[in-house]
């Protein structure tokens, strides 16, 4: 699991039938120590409703995948969004206090 | 996921039985200001649509969850999930 930002979205009408209904967000890797992203932006999976520039947790674990979205083991899906983080989070650099 | 363009496909005569009927695709991975990152990497398709074209935009998969959607069971490490219709990138802090 690592920390990242949500920069953007990606929209597609033609896509796996087990992301239908769930949004793609584009998430940039944040560094917890430095708050500087670092690393190439991937897509992910959001079940939770995370807005433009919200500090979130992402996991890459297919089989967890499969769990949130209510998919079969045919989901191709690995990387979803698992966590809002908030301003209480013990991490100065993304935020909290 | 990462979002990559379809540059053309591999053809392979001779290749194992479950690959029959499957296109090889090549994808460029592409960062979200459609600029190259890394090499160009093989992978099939499972959105079912007939595959996508030569330079449209997609969505793929790498790593094991990538084989999940093929039966009978095909030995790949990247798969098609999506095609990118539209895509919005703040990449503004």
């Amino acid at each position: 699991m690592w920390t990242g930002i949500v920069k953007g979205s990606v929209t597609a009408t033609v896509k796996h039938p087990s992301l239908n209904g769930v949004r793609l967000l584009i998430v940039e890797p944040l560094n917890v120590l430095t708050g500087l992203p670092e690393g190439l932006a991937q897509i992910a999976a959001d079940t939770l409703g995370a807005a433009k520039g919200q500090r979130v947790l992402c996991s890459g674990d297919g089989s967890g995948a499969q769990q949130l979205l209510h998919a079969d083991k045919t989901c191709p899906i690995r990387l979803t969004i698992v966590g809002l983080l908030d301003a209480k989070a013990n991490a100065p650099a993304l935020g909290g206090k | 996921m990462y979002m990559g363009r379809i540059i053309g496909h591999i053809e392979a005569r001779i290749r194992l039985p479950n690959f029959e009927g499957r296109r090889l695709l090549l994808i460029q991975p592409l960062d979200f200001h459609q600029k190259p990152i890394r090499w160009p990497i093989v992978a099939c398709d499972c959105t079912g649509s007939g595959g996508p074209s030569q330079g449209s935009l997609v969505a793929y998969v790498e790593g094991r969850e990538a084989a999940n959607p093929f039966n009978p069971p095909i030995p790949v490490d990247a798969c098609v999930v999506a095609l990118v219709e539209a895509w919005h990138y703040d990449d503004e802090k």
